[in-house]
C-alpha cells in the first residue's frame, strides 16, 4: 500500500529522470552538432581493430573527460558524404589501409592515425601530393621511441654495447635517427644495408660476428613473418640476443621487445581526443606511444645466462628513465 | 591474375600494405621457433661436462669424417680403423674401453638414435649424414642416460642438424686428395610454410693409403684394403603448420661397397655391401612461452651383405684320434651373408615450468628393434627385442646461486628387464663467472644382440679322407652366447670447475671417478674342458667364443678444456686428459687388461686465425701417449699436426642479390710430420694426406 503523497514524489523523481534524459538527449544531439563525434575508419572488420575499435569506445564512455560520440566508417575507398561527417570532428584511422584511404580524401575533418608504423606515415603524408595542413593529418605511432628500445637494451644487457642494425628499403629512413640515438645512449652501432632476402643471412652473419645484440626494425624485407625463423636460427647459432619490436617476435623466440598494445594505443587515442579544445579542427602532431609493454622470453633469457627482473618490473624501469628526443 | 592474387597474398605476409611497411608486422603473431634444444643450455647449468664442437671448428679442423671431430674431445680415444671383422670404420670412446664396435657411447642425430642393436655403436662410415649438414655437436662427457637412456654409458654424442631455412640457395662442394675424392650437392629451398634442404654427396675414399707391410713387434702386418665408395641422400623438411605447430620430416640413405679383409683364408680380401636407411618424423608444439609437447617417431635400417665363399679355401684339421682332415668351406660362408637390423622408436616428450624455479622434462617411449644375421644369429630370420621407458628431469634453481639437476629413466628391455638409471647433479655459482659442479649418477649398457643371442654354428664338409667311420661334417660352435647377461653398469661421480672467459670463452675442469662393472667380455671356452653341454655342441680341438659379465673397472680421469676468443680474428681450442684405468679384480687369462685401452695422457689442440679478411689458416695438433684398445695391438704414442689454409672469395650478381654467390678454396693437410701413427691395429698406418677442396653457395 503506497499513500498518496508518496506516489506523487514517485512521480516526480521520475519526472524529473525523464526530463534529465531529454535533457540529456538533447545536449548530445546538440555536442554532436558542436563536434564531438569522433569517425572510425577500420582498415577491415575484426582482429586488431576491433580490438583497438572496442577498447576506444569502452574509455570514452568512461569518465572523466569530455564525452564524444563514436561512429564508424564503411571500411571502403568511397569519401564520406556530409550527412555521414555531420558533427565529425575527428577521423580515426586505424591502420595503414584506412589511412591510405582517408589520405586520398578532400575536406574531410582532421584525420587522426592509429596503428601505423612511423615509416609508412610518413610515406604517405610526403606521397598524399597536395600541402595538407600537418594538424590536419596526423598519427600516434605504432613505433616505440628509438630511445626507449635501446634504454631497454641498456636495461637487461649491461655492458653489452654493441648494437647491429639490418636494415632494408624501410628501415633504412630510421638510420639518421638511430645514430645518434645510439651515440647519445652511450651505444655502438654497426649497421648493414640490404635490398633482397636472400642477402639477409650473409649479412646478419657478418653483423653478428662483431655484435652484442640484434635490434630489430620493421620492415618490408628483412624483419617479416617469412625471415621471422631464419633470422632466429642465425642469432641462436651466435647465441647474440634479438630485441624485437613486438609480442609476437618474444613469442617466437627473440629475448626481449617493447611494444604497445591496441588497447594501450586506445586509451592513447582516447586521452588525445579528450584534450582537444572542442570545436577546433586542429591535430597536435605526430606522437609515439606513451604506454607500453615489456615482454621477455624467459627460455631464451636462460640460454643465454641471463637473470632478468619480472616484465613488470622491466616496465617501471624503462617508464623510469628518459628518453631523450630524437 | 592468379598470380597478381598470390602475389598480393605474399605481400600482406609479409607485412606490405600498398607498397609501405603495415601493422601486420608489429601486432602479428610470428611462427613460434619451437626447439628449445636448438638453443644451447647454457655450459654454467649442465650438469656434465660438455664439449662443443660448432661449424667454426669443424671447418677450420680440417676433418673429413664425423668421427675424426671428436679428436678435439678430451678424453676421447679415436681411430680410424679397418676392422677384421664386420664393422669397418671409425672407433670412438670415451675413458677408454675402445674397442671395434664403439657400444659405450649413445650416439644421436637430431634426437634419433644411431646405435646399430646387432653389434652396437654406430656405423661411422655409412651414416647417412654430410658433414657440412652439421650445425654443431655436443659431447657430454659422461653418462647421461637419465636423459639419453641405456647405452648413454660413458657419454652422449649429440649431432644438431643445420635448419633448412639457413641453408637456402645452392651449395656445390668438391675435394680431391690423396684419401679420395667427393662431390657434394646441395640445394635448400622454401615453399609458403616450409623450407626444406635435400644433400647429395658421392665420396670416393681411398682409407688408409700408407701400407704397413712387413711385420711390426714381432706380428706380421697387412697391407689394408678398405677402399670405399659411398653415396649419400639426406632430406630435411620443417613444415609450420600453425604458428605453434611444426611438423619435421627427415629420411636419408647412405650405401655403398667397401673393401675389407687383410689375411688371406682367414679374413680374405672382399667387397661388402653396406646400406643404412632412416626416416623420422617429429611433431612439435608450442603451449605456452615455457611449456612444449613434441612426438616423435624414427626407422632406422642397417644392412651389411658380403659373399665370401669364393675367397675361402681349404682348412687342414687333426682330428682328436690324430687323423689329419681336409676341410672344405663351411656353411654358412658357403653363401652370402646378410646381417640386418633395424630400430622403430617412438617418444612424447613434455617440457614445462610450474613456476618460475622449476622446469621440467617428462615423457616416455616405445622402441623395438629387429636384428637378422646369417651369420650371428643362427639363421636368417629376424629377433625382435623391444624397450619401454619412462623419464624425468627436474631442474630447480631455488635461488640464482644454486641449480639442481634431479632425473631419471625406467627402461624395461625385453632381454634384460627393468633397470633405473638416475642422476643427481648440483651447480653453484661462485659470483657472475665461476661456478662449481658436482654430480653423481648410474647408468646402464644394455648387452648388444650379439652379445646375448650370438650363436654362430658352423659346419665344415670334410673332403678327404673319406670312408666308413669318418665324419662327412665337422662341427665348429663358432659362438654361442649365454643368454643371461646382465647389464654393464657404471657408478659415477663428477667435480667440475667452469670460469666463463666471456664471449663465449671458458675454461672447464673436470675430475671424474667411475666404477664399472659387469663388464661383458668375450671369452673362449676350449672343449673339451668347458661345460659339457656346450662342448657336445663343437669339435673337440675347437674354442667356443661366448661372453659373461666379468670385468671390472675403476677409472679415474682429470680433464682441461679451455676454448677462447682472442680478440675476433683468434679461436682456441685446447683439451688435456689424463685418464687412468685400473682393474677392480684380477685379470683372468686371456680376458682383456682394460689399464691400456685409453691413453694415459693426452692433448689436443686446434688454433685458427683470420690472417686477413679472405685468408684463414688453422693449425690443429693431437698427441697421445701409448695405448691398447681391447682387440687392437699395444702401440705406441705419438703427435699427428694438421694443417688448413683457406681463402673465401664472393662474386656480385645482378642488382637485387641475383646470381651473387660465395666460395671458398682449401687445402688441407693430415700429418704434417708424416709420424708414423698407427691406429688400434699396427696394420693401420696413417701417413701425411693432402686434400684440396673448393666450395661453392650460390
Amino acid at each position: 500500500m503506497t499513500s498518496a503523497p508518496a506516489l506523487l514524489a514517485m512521480l516526480a523523481w521520475h519526472s524529473r529522470r525523464a526530463l534529465l534524459a531529454l535533457a540529456g538527449a538533447f545536449l548530445l544531439c546538440g555536442g554532436a552538432l558542436a563536434g564531438d563525434v569522433v569517425a572510425l575508419l577500420l582498415s577491415e572488420n575484426g582482429g586488431h581493430y576491433t580490438e583497438y575499435a572496442e577498447a576506444l569506445r569502452r574509455t570514452l564512455a568512461a569518465p572523466p573527460g569530455r564525452p564524444l560520440r563514436v561512429i564508424e566508417l564503411p571500411p571502403g575507398g568511397e569519401r564520406p558524404g556530409e550527412a555521414q561527417l555531420a558533427g565529425v570532428e575527428t577521423i580515426v584511422a586505424v591502420g595503414v589501409r584506412a589511412m591510405r584511404t582517408a589520405a586520398a580524401w578532400d575536406g574531410v575533418p582532421p584525420v587522426l592515425n592509429v596503428l601505423v608504423p612511423r615509416t609508412s606515415f610518413e610515406k604517405t603524408l610526403a606521397e598524399s601530393g597536395r600541402l595538407r595542413r600537418r594538424t590536419h593529418f596526423s598519427a600516434i605511432h605504432l613505433d616505440q621511441p628509438l630511445a626507449r628500445q635501446l634504454n631497454l637494451i641498456r636495461l637487461i644487457l649491461p655492458g653489452k654495447t654493441r648494437v647491429a642494425a639490418l636494415v632494408g628499403p624501410d628501415s633504412a629512413q630510421l638510420l639518421p635517427r638511430l645514430r645518434p640515438a645510439i651515440a647519445r645512449a652511450g651505444l655502438e652501432i654497426a649497421s648493414e644495408e640490404i635490398a633482397a632476402e636472400a642477402e639477409i643471412i650473409p649479412a646478419l652473419s657478418r653483423l653478428l660476428a662483431t655484435a652484442d645484440v640484434l635490434l630489430a626494425l620493421p620492415d618490408t624485407v628483412v624483419f617479416t613473418r617469412d625471415t621471422a625463423r631464419s633470422i632466429l636460427l642465425t642469432t641462436y647459432r651466435h647465441q647474440k640476443p634479438l630485441i624485437g619490436f613486438s609480442q609476437g617476435y618474444v613469442n617466437a623466440g627473440a629475448l626481449a621487445a617493447v611494444y604497445s598494445t591496441p588497447e594501450q594505443i586506445a586509451r592513447q587515442t582516447a586521452e588525445l581526443l579528450r584534450a582537444l579544445p572542442p570545436g577546433r579542427a586542429a591535430l597536435p602532431s605526430p606522437v609515439a606511444p606513451t604506454d607500453f609493454s615489456v615482454a621477455v622470453n624467459r627460455s631464451v633469457a636462460r640460454a643465454l645466462g641471463l637473470d632478468l627482473p619480472s616484465d613488470a618490473a622491466l616496465k617501471s624501469a624503462l617508464a623510469g628513465l628518459p628518453e631523450a628526443e630524437q | 591474375m592468379l598470380a597478381c592474387l598470390f602475389a598480393s597474398l605474399a605481400r600482406a605476409a609479409a607485412g606490405e600494405e600498398g607498397g609501405v611497411l603495415s601493422e601486420n608486422s608489429f601486432l602479428d603473431e610470428l611462427p613460434v621457433v619451437l626447439s628449445a634444444t636448438r638453443l644451447r643450455q647454457p655450459l654454467r647449468d649442465t650438469p656434465a661436462a660438455v664439449t662443443l664442437i660448432d661449424r667454426e671448428m669443424i671447418r677450420d679442423a680440417g676433418a673429413r669424417d664425423v668421427a675424426d671431430l671428436f679428436r678435439l674431445v678430451p678424453g676421447m680415444y679415436v681411430a680410424y680403423n679397418v676392422d677384421k671383422e664386420i664393422v669397418p670404420g671409425h672407433v670412438v670412446s670415451y675413458h677408454g674401453l675402445a674397442d671395434p664396435y664403439a657400444k659405450r657411447m649413445q650416439v644421436q642425430i637430431d634426437g634419433r638414435s644411431v646405435y646399430t642393436p646387432l653389434f652396437g655403436g654406430p656405423v661411422w662410415s655409412s651414416i647417412p649424414l654430410v658433414l657440412d649438414d652439421i650445425e654443431r655437436i655436443e659431447v657430454v662427457r659422461g653418462p647421461s642416460a637419465a636423459t639419453y637412456g641405456a647405452n648413454a654409458f660413458l657419454g652422449v654424442i649429440n649431432i644438431v642438424t643445420r635448419e633448412p631455412a639457413e641453408v637456402r640457395g645452392r651449395m656445390l662442394a668438391l675435394s680431391a686428395g690423396d684419401a679420395g675424392g667427393e662431390a657434394i650437392l646441395r640445394h635448400g629451398g622454401r615453399t609458403e610454410n616450409a623450407d626444406y634442404r635435400i644433400t647429395l654427396q658421392l665420396r670416393r675414399d681411398k682409407g688408409y693409403t700408407d701400407d704397413a707391410q712387413g711385420s711390426y713387434g714381432g706380428r706380421p702386418v697387412f697391407p689394408r684394403s678398405d677402399d670405399k665408395s659411398i653415396g649419400n641422400l639426406a632430406f630435411r623438411g620443417d613444415y609450420r603448420l600453425t604458428p605453434q605447430d611444426e611438423l619435421q620430416v627427415q629420411f636419408g640413405y647412405a650405401g655403398g661397397t667397401r673393401e675389407a679383409g687383410d689375411i688371406p683364408n682367414n679374413n680374405p680380401r672382399r667387397e661388402k655391401d653396406a646400406a643404412s636407411q632412416y626416416g623420422l618424423l617429429r611433431w612439435q608444439r608450442a603451449l605456452g612461452p615455457e611449456s612444449q609437447l613434441s612426438l616423435r617417431a624414427y626407422h632406422n635400417r642397417d644392412r651389411f651383405a658380403e659373399d665370401s665363399s669364393a675367397l675361402i679355401g681349404e682348412t687342414a684339421f687333426v682330428l682328436p684320434s690324430g687323423l689329419p682332415v681336409l676341410l672344405g668351406v663351411p656353411a654358412p660362408l658357403d653363401r652370402p651373408l646378410r646381417h640386418v637390423a633395424e630400430r622403430s622408436d617412438v617418444e612424447a616428450q613434455h617440457s614445462f615450468a610450474p613456476d618460475e624455479t622449476l622446469r621440467i622434462v617428462w615423457g616416455g617411449g616405445f622402441r623395438r628393434d629387429a636384428v637378422s644375421s646369417s651369420l650371428y644369429l643362427g639363421g636368417g630370420g629376424f629377433r625382435v627385442f623391444s624397450q619401454r621407458n619412462l623419464f624425468a628431469n627436474a631442474e630447480w634453481r631455488p635461488d640464482e646461486r644454486w641449480l639442481f639437476n634431479l632425473g631419471a629413466m625406467i627402461e624395461h628391455n625385453s632381454f634384460v628387464g627393468t633397470r633405473t638409471s638416475p642422476r643427481l647433479a648440483v651447480n653453484h655459482r661462485l659470483g657472475a663467472r665461476q661456478t662449481l659442479r658436482a654430480s653423481v649418477g648410474r647408468a646402464y649398457r644394455n648387452p648388444v644382440v650379439y652379445e646375448q643371442h650370438g650363436n654362430s654354428r658352423w659346419l665344415y664338409p670334410v673332403l678327404a679322407p673319406s670312408g666308413p667311420g669318418l665324419p662327412g661334417v665337422l662341427p665348429l660352435q663358432y659362438l654361442l652366447a649365454p643368454g643371461d647377461l646382465r647389464p654393464e653398469r657404471i657408478d659415477s661421480h663428477e667435480l667440475g670447475y667452469l670460469l666463463d672467459l666471456g664471449r663465449g670463452s671458458a675454461l672447464d675442469l673436470k675430475i671424474a671417478d667411475d666404477r664399472l662393472s659387469d663388464l661383458i667380455e668375450m671369452q673362449g671356452v676350449p672343449c673339451p674342458g668347458g661345460p659339457p653341454a656346450l662342448c657336445a655342441l663343437t669339435t673337440p680341438g675347437t674354442v667356443v667364443r661366448s661372453f659373461a659379465n666379468r670385468g671390472s673397472v675403476r677409472v679415474s680421469a682429470v680433464e682441461v678444456q679451455w676454448q677462447q676468443a682472442l680478440g675476433e680474428r683468434t679461436r682456441i681450442h685446447l683439451g688435456l686428459a689424463s685418464t687412468r684405468l685400473r682393474n677392480r679384480s684380477a685379470v683372468p687369462p686371456g680376458a682383456p687388461d682394460y689399464q691400456r685401452t685409453a691413453p694415459r695422457h693426452a692433448l689436443n689442440l686446434l688454433l685458427a686465425h683470420q690472417l686477413a679478411p679472405q685468408w684463414r689458416g688453422s693449425v690443429a695438433a693431437y698427441r697421445s701417449s701409448a695405448s691398447r684398445a681391447v682387440s687392437g695391438d699395444a702401440l705406441p704414442g705419438g703427435t699427428r699436426w694438421d694443417l688448413r689454409l683457406a681463402r673465401s672469395f664472393h662474386w656480385e650478381g645482378m642488382a637485387g642479390g641475383a646470381g651473387a654467390g660465395a666460395g671458398e678454396f682449401a687445402l688441407v693437410v693430415q700429418n704434417v710430420g708424416d709420424t708414423g701413427i698407427r691406429e688400434f691395429y699396427a696394420d693401420n698406418l696413417l701417413g701425411r694426406r693432402i686434400l684440396a677442396s673448393l666450395r661453392l653457395e650460390f
